[in-house]
């Protein structure tokens, strides 16, 4: 964003997680220090471990506008997107108003995951083929029986750009779509994609953050495998997600979806929008080192977080609190402690919301920017949980009310594939 | 004032041909890449044809590594990430760079999609758990040892291709992959265009690449009714804006464009193919798989892009068609063709190369954009084949069956994907650079 372009505004959130199925209940369960891991309810792991996860709770189809007759051919990360969606419409004013914006320049762009193969499906076509040639796998025995086996719209619920599409059909979004797969920094990058669209004048108004399905059994098999997936039973389930704790085992797998309704400001200021932040930057990096290693420094988030805390400053803001994009996973925490220990100007505290939330994977970092605005204008940021023995010396989080009002805050994300990148979010001010 | 942005260097892997020379001779000559699936055993699949890239060596076009290792697994590295390679090398050295400091602040944007689920392992981890009703969920979790499912898994991850090119390269700046279905390397064209127009980078290396031609997949797109069945005679199975088509064919592949912001390119005397001008890209927002029956998203991703190059419909000269085989997009994409180009419709040639390529889906709109600036470069049209009865409701030029020259300066290319996603790139002959 140079600064002869368009302000960004933010002028709607919304959120599916686990501890609340709107923004606001997300919020007040994070404030509240409540726990989205419980037992494990999506499917029956019979005594395997994790037992737990981080699930979103209770969605009910009617009240997130789901479409019922939709629902089959959608994947629950669309599902989960879907409501997000309508909850940031109704938020902005967009919804009650259909004139509110020119159809043609609303946009939506969405961070989204990786969908495994369904285990219960693929289960009835590989014992189809089992019946068919015996036990070992043959591969026409195995087409034969998928092709009876598999539900005709099958592949509709694994392309991840449908999840855009269904929420941009509902919303009759006509402008820019578009769906990014940086893995664990997806939902951030949505939102420096639709940052830019607005900032240089291309749409109106975008819809953007991350959604991210992967509590299922193929997900969970290769996270353990990967030795990323915490297996420890010897506490209570919220009590196993640790972000930056010398104890930390691994993360939660957690699920949820979170959007902004970004609008550029004279947009948002003649439509009288209640305007709840400004987005002053947004920045990213790779660390070029592969797919698994990261940076022991956590280069790309520091190269990230730095240019969003210079923003900040050279605006005459000051750097109030960072969301971390740690998960528990022990080389990933300490290069994000690492990358975080020297953020020139921060006099804030570090949130590290998967202590309560898991790790939501394409969804996480934009659940951290809904996070950030509702910080915005108050005295709380959510307390890292499970912390007793911190890996780094920095001011995480501890709860309680802050000396003055948060006028800023900065979202971090950092993931598979060297991917980093950060969000900065200013109070809004004429 | 927007920057100029040059293409320098173009990278092609394709069922037609491998590099640029073996892809355009096939194009020109009306080849098909299409044939019997020999890759695994597609009996019992109802499409048993796709455009498969056949005898790949990845170590013929890259040093690049084969495999990935970690922790004691190792990993074949899927196609889709070996076809980004190999595409990614040729479009460096095409454009006469090599790897090291020039990429550090470059942007990486590439349309990948996810690598191809391995059948049989999955095999092996569901099938002691198989039952008439399925597989309960969590059974799975039960095994000990299902190595190297959590390491090949991982690498179908979409951004895999984008990342590990970022470390051959050493691009420490942004690094995105977009997955937008059929339009998604096109796009990420477009936005990577975009930032070098905003004065972001200098530098870009995009495009696509995706193999989406496993059991699963052909399978996936058979239920939806989308492909061709015409088994038996695969050459001609993709027959775009054809009477007797019957649906499209998946392909495979990967494609790497340079681009570089103009002045920079002038000043380090790199040879420049084309200019890349207009970005159109807009929604239907009607159904997840059909078009709008009105074309609206397609005709202003046409429109859009004609007004972001400041050109006039008369003044294009090719369009590489999204021409899929299908009834629904060839009918569409022609009435969007009219819809956006008015009196100068009748006039400018349309035409398909998925008829040869198949549509590599993530990869087309990239594919594409080298074929369109080839056509360019050389001033020939490559045909669009298997054209012998014409849809009566196409009434196009869509260049049938024989590739044609022809003065040029300008032209277009369209990728419209599932899920309403629709594109369209603009492209000129660069100035002082002729043939």
């Amino acid at each position: 964003m140079t600064p002869n372009e368009v302000r960004v505004v933010v002028t709607g959130l919304g959120c599916v997680s686990p501890v609340g199925n709107t923004a606001p209940e997300t919020w007040e369960g994070l404030l509240a220090g409540r726990s989205g891991v419980s037992r494990l309810r999506a499917f029956d792991v019979n005594g395997s471990q994790p037992g737990y996860a981080a699930e979103v709770k209770d969605l009910s189809p009617e009240r997130a506008g789901l479409p019922r007759r939709k629902l089959k051919m959608m994947g629950r990360q669309a599902q989960l997107a879907f409501a997000a969606v309508q909850e940031a419409c109704t938020d902005a004013g967009l919804a009650s108003d259909a004139a509110a914006v020119d159809r043609e320049r609303l946009g939506i762009i969405l961070g989204v995951g990786m969908l495994n193969a369904d285990v219960e499906e693929l289960g009835r076509a590989f014992h189809t083929m089992q019946a068919a040639t015996g036990p070992a796998f043959v591969q026409s025995a195995f087409n034969r029986a998928a092709a009876r086996e598999l539900l005709p719209l099958w592949l509709l619920r694994h392309i991840p750009n449908l999840a855009a599409a269904h929420a941009g059909i509902a919303l009759d979004a006509q402008g820019p779509s578009n769906t990014i797969t940086t893995g664990c920094v997806a939902g951030a990058s949505a939102i420096g994609e639709a940052a830019r669209i607005v900032a240089r004048g291309e749409a109106d108004v975008v819809i953007a953050g991350g959604t991210d399905a992967r509590v299922s059994p193929l997900a969970m098999l290769r996270y353990r495998e990967l030795g990323w997936l915490s297996t420890r039973t010897d506490c209570d389930p919220e009590d196993v997600s640790a972000p930056f704790d010398a104890c930390a085992s691994g993360f939660v797998n957690g699920e949820g979806a979170a959007v902004l309704v970004l609008e550029a400001e004279p947009h948002a200021r003649r439509r009288g929008a209640r305007i709840r932040a400004e987005l002053m930057k947004y920045a990213a990096a790779n660390d070029a080192n592969g797919l698994f290693v990261h940076d022991r420094n956590g280069q790309a988030l520091r190269t990230s977080v730095d240019r969003c805390a210079a923003a900040l400053r050279d605006a005459g803001a000051p750097v109030d609190c960072v969301f971390a994009p740690a998960s528990g996973v022990r080389p990933l925490d300490s290069a994000a402690a690492a990358a975080l220990s020297g953020v020139v100007g921060l006099d804030g505290p570090i949130a590290a919301t998967r202590s309560l939330l898991g790790h939501t994977h394409a969804a996480s970092a934009a659940v951290d920017a809904v996070a950030a605005v509702q910080a915005l204008g108050g005295r709380r940021i959510p307390a890292v949980r499970n912390l007793t023995r911190p890996i780094a010396s920095l001011a995480f989080a501890r709860g309680g009310d802050l000396p003055r009002v948060v006028e800023s805050a900065i979202v971090g994300a950092y993931g598979f594939g060297g991917h980093g990148a950060a969000l900065a979010f200013r109070r809004w001010r004429e | 004032m927007k920057r100029r942005v040059a293409i320098t260097g173009l990278g092609v892997v394709s069922a037609v041909g491998i590099g640029l020379e073996d892809f355009w001779a096939g194009l020109v000559s009306g080849r098909s890449g299409v044939t019997a699936v020999t890759r695994f055993d597609p009996d019992g699949l109802p499409v048993r044809i796709a455009a498969q890239i056949s005898d790949f060596d990845l170590r013929r076009y890259a040093d690049a590594p084969l495999e990935y290792r970690r922790n004691g697994d190792t990993c074949r590295l899927d196609a889709r990430t070996q076809f980004a390679f190999a595409a990614a090398e040729m479009a460096v050295r095409d454009a006469s760079l090599e790897r090291g400091e020039v990429w550090t602040d470059a942007t990486l944007y590439f349309g990948a999609g996810e690598g191809d689920n391995d059948v049989p392992l999955l095999g092996r981890i569901i099938m002691p758990h198989a039952t008439a009703c399925g597989c309960a969920g969590g059974a799975v979790l039960g095994d000990a040892d299902v190595r190297p499912f959590g390491l090949r898994d991982q690498l179908m991850e979409p951004t895999a291709p984008a990342s590990l090119l970022a470390e051959r390269y050493g691009v420490t700046g942004e690094v995105t992959t977009c997955l937008t279905a059929c339009a998604a390397g096109a796009q990420a064209v477009g936005e990577a265009f975009r930032r070098i127009q905003a004065g972001e980078c200098d530098l870009a290396l995009t495009g696509g690449s995706h193999a989406m031609t496993a059991p699963l997949d052909l399978l996936g797109f058979a239920m939806l009714s989308a492909l061709s069945q015409r088994n038996d005679d695969p050459a001609r199975a993709s027959r775009p804006f054809d009477r007797h088509r019957d649906g499209f064919v998946l392909g495979e592949g990967a494609a790497v464009v340079i681009l570089e912001e103009w002045e920079s390119a002038r000043r380090r005397g790199a040879r420049i193919r084309a200019e890349l001008i207009g970005y159109g890209a807009a929604n239907d927002a009607y159904r997840v798989t059909d078009m709008h029956p009105d074309a609206r998203g397609a005709r202003r991703a046409i429109v859009g892009a004609l007004n972001d190059a400041g050109v006039d419909p008369s003044d294009i000269g090719y369009v590489n068609a999204h021409g899929t085989s299908t009834i629904e997009n060839d009918r569409a994409e022609t009435h969007a063709i009219r819809a956006a180009f008015g009196d100068s419709a009748g006039g400018v040639p349309v035409s398909s190369t998925k008829s040869m390529t198949g549509h590599a889906v993530a990869a087309a709109g990239a594919i594409e954009l080298v074929a369109t600036v080839l056509a360019l470069e050389t001033q020939v049209l490559p045909p669009t084949i298997n054209l012998e009865t014409p849809d009566p409701e196409c009434d196009l030029d869509y260049v049938p069956n024989t590739a044609r020259q022809r003065d040029f300066d300008v032209a277009l290319t369209n990728s419209f994907g599932f899920g309403g996603q629709n594109v369209t790139l603009a492209v000129r002959r660069p100035e002082g650079w002729q043939r």
